[in-house]
């Protein structure tokens, strides 16, 4: 078997694995490669009617196939196909429960279409998901190879991926879900199930999946069986095993998520109309701009995003507390689907992972915002996590040219709270002492009291 | 005679579909080998759901079939 990569040009870094084809660019388009080695499996996809069932169905990224002589990115190829592009490309440590889950949903969804028109799926890498417009789509059209009747060559990869970090996320921490950034194919079998509680050793299709999955690849890691032959595994074997794991998918379920969806609905740091005043305030400055993508820091579940997506192209909703996310994502996402939510930090940005660094890149380098906007975050930075003003204003300046930022005072009861009585260490945490600091690298354009408040919130424009 | 024995065997020895480049796992292969049926039994229970609860609702424990005989009853009224 060759591995016909000519050229590296254009390509792009994270497509390499599968020697199928590959995604490359030109001229700000995003195309895929169908190798020759993959004609007989991609005609079969067209002839079957898999894809046409999967773009009805909505399952997939749309596509249409160009001339191949025109945008061959070389000799080795077949067809070539223009994509349509991602608006943001999103990673499953970025994801909420809820995301990963649906993600999960539809790449068993599609391994069952598959089924149906006599292919099966040859990964199933949570990569292959993206999310465009509130909803899951997949995106790698060469996963598809005609089913031969053999056992899922994608069942390890799909349990990494998708059902151990389900299962740790419902059954332990939805923190787990980050160890998806160090481990580039998944959480492990044998490190996350030792993490698992012992209650999940008394659900039969767990210890299945995952506990005896575990045990199974690692008393057989150096044993090598499948050069010489494969055992039968027919299609109702397969369906089983994909039902088998439809359900325990649908079943899983993160507690906390679901007790803390509400909260949000109801806390509010002021009375409602103050509330509306902060809402019409921020309206007001982004009508008034043409920006195009907006970051929302710190949204929480997209109140201000809601109301930043009625005068802006896209706003991504980011913030540190997956329930915020996930709310969003449950209750919200497909009916403002110019809100891209994710799970975000921003004292620990996602990095760029994988070969050579490159292959999964960092959240800042996936997106360049016309503006940022962060209200009710300048004490959680500060004050809690110890940011000198300066270093808060560097960052956002070098992040965007505009800025629309709530300056949260010290006597302010949501400030009070994480200062937590050490009022002389943050003595400094002065409305002055944050202006001053700003104006070292962006001049303000105007000032809107909160009325009801003792808050601010700048509207700043890049020096 | 011996070169195409060659052949018949290489292509029994070598795996047989060349675009599956992931690394499924043998363990994982093990365990899908071993359960296949079992996978593919519980599939056909599923799919016959149905019936399996017809036939023993009726024949193994001796039920009525319900809506037919309510029916007749109505009409010979």
């Amino acid at each position: 078997m060759t591995n016909p990569q000519t050229s590296t040009n254009n390509r792009e870094v994270s497509s390499f694995r599968d020697p199928s084809g590959f995604v490359f660019f030109n001229n700000e388009e995003v195309y895929r490669q169908a190798n020759n080695l993959y004609a007989d499996d991609l005609d079969h996809a067209i002839t079957s009617g898999l894809f046409a069932k999967l773009l009805e169905q909505k399952l997939i990224l749309p596509f249409e196939e160009v001339s191949v002589e025109e945008f061959a990115h070389d000799d080795a190829a077949y067809k070539v196909f223009r994509m349509e592009k991602v608006p943001l490309i999103t990673y499953p440590y970025e994801w909420s429960f809820a995301m990963l889950k649906d993600a999960a949903r539809i790449t068993l969804e599609i391994q069952e279409i598959a089924l149906d028109h006599g292919m099966t799926l040859k990964d199933a890498s949570a990569y292959n998901v993206q999310f465009v417009e509130g909803r899951p789509v997949f995106i790698d059209i060469f996963s598809f190879e005609k089913f031969t009747e053999t056992p899922w060559d994608a069942y390890r990869q799909f349990c990494q991926h998708f059902l151990l970090p389900l299962t740790l996320i419902s059954k332990v921490d939805v923190r787990l879900n980050l160890l998806s950034k160090d481990f580039v194919d998944g959480i492990p079998l044998e490190l996350g199930t030792k993490l698992l509680p012992f209650r999940t050793k008394l659900d039969p299709r767990l210890v299945l999946h995952l506990h005896a999955h575990a045990v199974s690849q690692k008393r057989n890691a150096q044993k090598n069986i499948t050069s010489v032959t494969k055992p039968k595994f027919d299609l109702n074997a397969m369906r089983g095993l994909i039902a088998s794991l439809s359900g325990i998918v649908s079943g899983l379920c993160w507690k906390e998520g679901t007790e803390w969806g509400d909260y949000y609905e109801n806390t509010k740091n002021y009375d409602d109309a103050s509330f509306d005043e902060k809402k019409r305030i921020v309206g007001e400055i982004a009508r008034a701009r043409d920006w195009k993508n907006v970051w929302d820091l710190a949204g929480n579940s997209g109140v201000f995003s809601k109301v930043l997506a009625e005068h802006v192209d896209r706003v991504v909703l980011m913030d540190i507390d997956p329930m915020a996310i996930d709310h969003f994502y449950t209750h919200d996402a497909k009916d403002n689907t110019s809100i891209q939510p994710i799970v975000f930090d921003l004292t620990n940005p996602s990095p760029a992972i994988g070969w050579g660094n490159v292959e999964r890149s960092s959240f800042f380098d996936r997106s360049q915002p016309d503006a940022i906007v962060a209200l009710a975050l300048i004490h959680h930075l500060v004050i809690k996590e110890n940011l000198p003003f300066l270093y808060v204003a560097k960052l956002l300046s070098e992040l965007s040219t505009e800025l629309v930022i709530e300056f949260v005072p010290a006597h302010d009861s949501n400030a009070q709270k994480v200062i937590n009585g050490r009022d002389e260490q943050f003595a400094f945490y002065t409305q002055e002492n944050f202006e001053k600091a700003f104006a070292q690298y962006f001049d303000k354009q105007n000032a809107y009291t909160i009325e009801g408040t003792a808050r601010t919130i700048y509207h700043y424009k890049r020096s | 005679m011996f070169m195409f024995l060659v052949l018949a065997l290489t292509v029994l020895v070598l795996p047989h579909d060349a675009h599956a480049y992931l690394d499924p796992g043998t363990g994982s292969y093990l365990i899908q080998a071993l359960l296949a049926g079992l996978f593919g039994g519980l599939y056909l229970v599923r799919v016959f759901w149905g019936n399996i609860k017809y036939f023993v609702s009726t024949k193994l424990l001796g039920k009525k079939q319900p809506s037919n005989d309510e029916s007749s009853d109505i009409d010979k009224q």
